[in-house]
């Protein structure tokens, strides 16, 4: 019964041991377990993608008096490599390049430099729709803007 | 001994379930924010549809040197003509713009009726030329021009339909 348990203790520590090397893959930037691909953008492909929105004017017969809401739709894939679409991913959003001129929101969420849950049960293996908003405020100049979304999205 | 090797044998299982992947992806968002301004009509002598938008109309209905002045309008009987009075207020809202100021000019839509002059500020408009009404517009106020249609005695009766096209550029 030692030899059992000591042969359990032994197998306990490889697979932990092993568990560990496999995490330290799926952290790795280069090969992770999951994938996010962008879809219905307007440049790049895969998890490095861009949408131009394009000219922003102010109208006044638009829902807001003293600012330009301009609204785009873009999906959002997630992918194991393994092909399993099994169970959910969480996906959160934040600012890495922010424009202070604009607000920027993701289906109502307004983003900032901090992380924030965008979805917290993200089909895998199928494209979400998302909805990004481009507020500006009439009283900022004209101009370019750039802004960009860092997305993380870990799987259940 | 069976139940210690049991719950080892679970946490090995929750271990493997528990493992969860992370991956990164970025969206750039470009745009260019072009700045505007908006003109509309708040309000008009006659009886007016279209206020707050930059297409009103302004209904006059009949009138005459010795009948009652439209809704709006005051009436003045000169010795070989008469006037109708009143204003027009125009609006001028901007966005995501840097200029303090703008001017507004008026003209005609068309030649107006033998014997009918239209007086926007005092000045006679004509359809072949602006007026500037002011050079030193204030946004987000409506400012308030005297309107004056003088009808000479010596004008045919017919109707005197026109439009006055307003022009607000910032300055």
């Amino acid at each position: 019964m030692r030899s059992l348990i000591l042969a359990t203790l032994i197998l306990t520590s490889l697979a932990i041991a092993g568990e560990g090397r496999r995490r330290t893959v799926a952290a790795s930037p280069l090969l992770p377990d999951v994938t996010i691909t962008f879809t219905d953008v307007t440049a790049g492909t895969g998890s490095e993608a861009a949408l131009d929105t394009g000219t922003i004017a102010w109208r006044k017969r638009g829902t807001r008096r003293d600012a330009t809401i301009t609204t785009r739709m873009f999906g959002i894939r997630i992918d194991r490599r393994s092909g399993d679409t099994r169970g959910t991913a969480t996906l959160r959003a934040s600012l890495d390049i922010f424009d202070p001129r604009c607000t920027v929101r993701i289906d109502g969420v307004a983003l900032g430099p901090a992380p924030r849950i965008i979805e917290l049960h993200a089909a895998v293996g199928s494209v979400t729709m998302h909805r990004l908003e481009i507020e500006v405020p009439n009283t900022v100049p004209e101009g370019a803007f750039h802004s960009a979304i860092h997305w993380e999205v870990t799987t259940e | 001994m069976k139940n210690l090797f049991t719950a080892i044998a679970v946490s090995l299982v929750f271990a493997s379930v528990a493992s969860a992947a992370t991956s990164s992806g970025t969206l750039t968002v470009t745009g260019t924010v072009e700045s505007s301004i908006n003109l509309t009509i708040e309000s008009a002598g006659g009886t007016t549809s279209g206020t707050g938008t930059a297409a009103a109309t302004s209904a006059l209905g009949s009138i005459s040197k010795y009948g009652s002045a439209p809704t709006g309008f005051t009436l003045a009987r000169g010795a070989s003509d008469w006037t109708l009075s009143s204003t027009i207020g125009v609006k001028v809202d901007k966005a995501n713009l840097t200029s303090t100021d703008y001017t507004l000019d008026a003209q005609l839509g068309s030649a107006p009726a033998s014997g009918i002059v239209w007086k926007l500020n005092g000045s006679t408009l004509s359809d072949s030329a602006a007026t500037t009404l002011t050079s030193t517009g204030t946004y987000a106020s409506t400012g308030s021009y005297s309107w004056d249609v003088v009808v000479a005695d010596s004008a045919a009766a017919a109707a005197i339909d026109n439009t006055i096209n307003f022009t607000a550029t910032s300055n």
